[in-house]
């Protein structure tokens, strides 16, 4: 492992580090540092705020996550239990024949809601309230202020100028107030959740969604949270999109940009043209509950599916604003962890933006089973054609594997998980993509196990993988990867635990959204629920090594790694304006046959012998 | 046009080898599919499984490979390779896309099956609120016989346990098409029997449909038993076979949809048609018929009648009290009740929630109200037992006014 030897690898790094300082080095005392915080257009400052913001939501909804599972262990039963009066004797009539009453069992959630009431469980009514609130709270936290905003918001802003060697992006104070506007959203969000929270699941499906709760304002403020969210998401995506083609370093065309950039590129247009919709969708909800215009709502001649239409207009393209970021930071970690060449950079580009065009056109897949018109099979079409773009990314990033120099790294780990979890929920994609299949299938527990597949197993991980490639860029200092390692591993299992029991339940006929079910059911939802608990394990070891870092980890080299990208160059933590001079594009990003790091000993990095016929 | 296209892909349907007897084909299915469309789907479901275990098995142990292959060795740098090669990304986007297109093919095919009724299907009505189900039969009786679940459906594999409450079961002809109209009364649900492999939604104001055609019960299937446990025997002193389907809602519908079940409860043809003669209200008394549309159209899923707490207000002694409501105190006489089953939201009830579903003119007709109103008065202390002979200990200052 010489290539981490920071005493080797760092010594070039370090003497550009004495003047100017870090862009983490106080200002002052810690009034001032705060303000200077709280009003930066450091788009670095900016990408760490997003990513304590960001952490701090995953862990609120991953507290939800827990509860909905704990819930799951036992399924909702009416037993006949006998009578005990108030000295806790058994009651007897007159007979002397036991008093028998109904209690409910299994609801954990509703008997820790009676007991704060006083009362006793003795009617399901009411019982699965705080059950749908959490579901309701773990899927709109981790869509909307988590996996939405995780890459592009937080890894996105602090790397794409140091990608592209500019200074900062295109609107720094645009930046901030995109930030502001997240905390918020999330503000309300959390508001919402406070007075009472929401049972309509993220999805807002009306009629529910407009009559449920209705004398209470939960679900205008959680809606409203949801719409000032999409702006900070709008803001963002324009900031991206304007920095990418006006800041580039001289030297960089567009095929010199790294693929970072070109996911983060074609996932800003999609939120620049996407979130708009999803904006109008929930005003128009806000304002059918509140003044009952009758646009979805059938009891005033509104139409339900018009909602489904909106919502997945919207819906569906974000699903790859969730995904791409995750292509992105997958094609920087496997060439830099392998010292190779990415395998097609133009195909790896061009399906980016090929799935974010597609994308736009593939929304009624979530209607399948909606009215069962002949328009769907146009939709499963379309959806199979957005499987051949994502399919040519894990070849790509497979073949790159081919012949390299492959260190085990913790973000390597995190790359290697990621095509194994990934390809399993892109696989599990195709039955629902198949319109006889998915009739089965659909709102069933072989979604949720599938979307979790791809959304936790493609950007989650990915996101914890890139945070530990780019960790020492960010914090100026490295982690214990012994322990990260095992932190890698406990999720990798806990994860699989968790969610491959839950294809098995859905093709045997779980529904989703279900506090109970059937005892043949039981066993695999125990199995899922001990799964979470591993899951919540290994980010508690992620999170200890990440502090134990930041507290005592060893300084990081500016280039530990070995990459090639523009931010490999700056020192770690990069100073406040990125670089010390306008940095030139010399090389390509993947160039690992024919350049040495920066900041590396040409001793340390052998060049291969090129073939004669090689250019 | 659609029925030559079903032809047209008809031969890339079910390969070879049926679904059932296939390895790993029983971590996926509890049963063999309970219709023939179930079963086709089955197929293709488990023809994707083995071409998925190929490519991820296949892409693993590459990745695999490469990484115990091309470990780093410190000092020895990556051998150059080359880093495109047009042949291999060209076949690599165009072998997906044959399975990609059996995929859709198929799918489209076994989509055609599962949506289009054959034209002899028997219709019924179904009508979804929260949170229970009603069909009507074409003779326009309903299934007033429920079970604590767990018990119906757990049949098949043995003891009986106890449910969250009581949910519907509904008999329908085994071997036959069935086709169901679906409406809502409030919001989205979603009917879907897991053995058929089919779910449908059902939206307020608009119809959609689900058609199925269950393979009828044989010797092997259980034997019905009545309310004491003992074989039910048809007119010719046969045993009954049945088997039980269970229904989930599948789309989220408020508190208790995770208890909206119910059970289709296949029986041979004969029996089905006894079955719901029986049920069908002519000739019956009002109080018969208010105690068959209690238990039909799912008041019982919320109001109880032994004064015991539910979702909604008891019946049990309901009638000819007063009952506090948000327009303030009211008599539960007759145009209370009606009122309430129409236009549920003129008066609610206080301590409830205002989630009764409205009943129309067409789902509770004049004869089933007047059912309803004599079955409430018959379990109420406080209503006259008959015109005849009304109790003569009933203080005349708390007679219901009329």
């Amino acid at each position: 492992m010489t290539t981490l030897d920071s005493s080797k690898a760092g010594h070039l790094g370090d003497h550009h580090g004495h003047h100017g300082g870090s862009y983490l080095t106080p200002k002052g005392g810690w009034l001032t540092t705060v303000v200077d915080w709280a009003t930066t257009v450091d788009h670095k400052k900016i990408g760490v705020m997003y990513l304590v913001a960001v952490l701090f939501m995953f862990f609120l909804g991953g507290v939800a996550a827990l509860v909905v599972r704990t819930e799951l262990l036992t399924p909702v039963r009416t037993v006949e239990v006998q009578a005990t009066d108030a000295a806790g004797k058994l009651m007897v009539d007159a007979d002397g024949k036991p008093v028998m009453k109904s209690v409910i069992t299994g609801q954990w959630l509703g008997e820790m809601k009676a007991k704060i009431k006083g009362e006793e469980l003795t009617s399901i009514d009411g019982g699965n309230n705080w059950y749908n609130r959490a579901f309701t709270l773990h899927g709109a936290i981790m869509v909307f202020m988590v996996i939405i905003p995780s890459i592009p918001a937080s890894l996105g802003n602090f790397l794409i100028p140091l990608m592209l060697g500019a200074k900062d992006v295109a609107f720094p104070r645009l930046n901030l107030l995109s930030w502001y506007i997240y905390v918020t959203g999330s503000i309300f969000a959390v508001c919402s959740i406070i007075i009472g929270g929401v049972d309509t699941g993220w999805t807002f499906y009306t009629p529910y969604s407009t009559t449920t709760d209705a004398e209470y304002a939960n679900v205008v403020l959680m809606v409203l949270g949801a719409f000032i969210l999409g702006f900070s998401s709008i803001l963002t995506g324009l900031n991206f999109v304007v920095t990418v083609h006006k800041l580039r370093a001289p030297g960089m065309g567009w095929f010199d940009m790294p693929l970072f950039i070109w996911a983060m590129y074609s996932t800003s247009l999609i939120q620049v043209l996407a979130t708009p919709v999803i904006g109008i969708t929930l005003l128009l909800l806000i304002f059918e509950r509140m003044f009952k215009i009758g646009i979805f709502d059938p009891a005033m001649g509104g139409d339900p599916v018009l909602y489904q239409h909106f919502f997945w207009f919207y819906s569906h393209p974000v699903v790859y604003v969730m995904i791409l970021p995750a292509f992105g930071v997958i094609s920087e970690i496997i060439p830099v962890h392998s010292h190779k060449k990415i395998f097609g950079y133009r195909a790896v580009a061009f399906a980016s933006l090929g799935v974010a065009l597609v994308s736009f056109l593939v929304w009624g897949h979530h209607m399948f089973a909606s009215s069962g018109e002949l328009g769907a099979t146009v939709f499963s079409a379309l959806t199979f054609l957005v499987a051949i773009p994502t399919a040519v990314k894990v070849f790509n990033w497979i073949a790159t594997l081919y012949k390299g120099s492959i260190a085990l790294t913790t973000p390597m780990w995190y790359a290697l998980i990621f095509l194994f979890l990934f390809s399993i929920g892109g696989l599990t994609g195709l039955p629902l993509g198949t319109l006889a299949t998915d009739l089965h299938l659909h709102d069933s527990y072989y979604v949720v196990a599938h979307f979790h597949y791809v959304m936790m197993g493609g950007t989650i991980i990915t996101f914890v993988g890139g945070l530990h490639h780019w960790w020492p860029k960010m914090f100026g200092r490295m982690y214990n990867q012994f322990w990260a390692n095992i932190g890698a591993f406990t999720v990798f299992i806990g994860f699989n635990v968790t969610f491959f029991t839950q294809f098995f339940l859905g093709t045997q006929g779980m529904p989703r959204r279900y506090a109970s079910y059937i005892d043949d059911y039981q066993i695999y939802h125990v199995i899922s629920t001990v799964g979470s608990y591993i899951l919540l394990l290994g980010f508690l070891i992620h999170l200890f090594v990440f502090l134990h870092s930041l507290v005592a980890g060893r300084k990081a080299p500016a280039n530990p790694w070995g990459g090639l990208t523009l931010e490999w160059e700056a020192t770690s933590p990069p100073d406040e304006h990125n670089f010390h001079h306008e940095p030139i594009v010399r090389h390509g990003p993947y160039d690992f046959d024919t350049t040495v790091p920066p900041h590396w000993d040409p001793k340390d990095y052998p060049l291969p012998a090129r073939p004669k016929h090689a250019h | 046009m659609i029925e030559t296209l079903g032809n047209l892909v008809n031969t890339l349907g079910p390969t070879t080898l049926a679904a059932e007897s296939q390895p790993t084909y029983s971590w996926w299915f509890r049963n063999w599919g309970s219709t023939e469309n179930a079963t086709h789907s089955d197929t293709i479901f488990m023809n994707i499984w083995w071409i998925s275990v190929a490519w991820f098995v296949f892409l693993m142990a590459l990745m695999v490979y490469f990484v115990i292959r091309y470990r780093r060795r410190p000092g020895v740098a990556a051998p150059y390779s080359a880093s495109h090669n047009t042949a291999l990304e060209v076949a690599w986007t165009v072998i997906p896309c044959f399975f990609l297109t059996y995929m859709f093919l198929a799918g489209f095919h076994g989509y055609i099956e599962k949506m289009i009724a054959p034209g002899d299907a028997i219709e019924m009505n179904l009508t979804a609120k929260k949170w229970d189900w009603t069909i009507t039969y074409p003779n326009g009786a309903s299934s007033p016989e429920r079970t604590v679940v767990g018990a119906a459906a757990k049949t098949q594999a043995g003891d009986a346990t106890p449910g969250a409450r009581p949910i519907p079961i509904f008999y329908m002809p085994g071997d036959t098409p069935v086709k169901f109209k679906m409406v809502s009364q409030d919001v989205m649900h979603s009917f879907w029997v897991p053995d058929f492999r089919i779910k449908m939604d059902i939206f307020p104001n608009r119809y959609t449909t689900y058609w199925f055609q269950a393979k009828g019960p044989d010797q092997n299937s259980l034997v019905l038993k009545d309310s004491t446990g003992k074989d039910v025997t048809t007119a010719q002193g046969e045993k009954v076979h049945y088997n039980d389907h269970y229904i989930f809602c599948a789309e989220y519908c408020g508190d208790q949809h995770s208890e909206m079940w119910g059970i289709i409860r296949v029986v041979p043809r004969a029996y089905y048609a006894a079955k719901i003669e029986e049920w069908n209200i002519e000739g019956k008394s009002p109080e018969e018929i208010g105690k068959l549309v209690y238990q039909s159209q799912g008041c019982v899923a919320c109001h109880t009648v032994d004064g015991s707490k539910g979702a909604a207000p008891t019946w049990k002694d309901l009638f000819g009290n007063t009952v506090p409501t948000n327009a303030g105190p009211t008599l539960a006489d007759e145009n209370y009740i009606r009122e309430s089953i129409y236009t549920p939201t003129a008066k609610i009830h206080e301590g409830y929630p205002s989630n009764m579903p409205v009943f129309t003119t067409a789902q509770i007709d004049e004869r089933r109200m007047q059912g309803l109103i004599a079955y409430i008065k018959s379990i109420s202390s406080k209503a006259p037992k008959s015109d005849a002979a009304a109790p003569a200990t009933t203080d005349p200052k708390d007679a219901p006014k009329k």
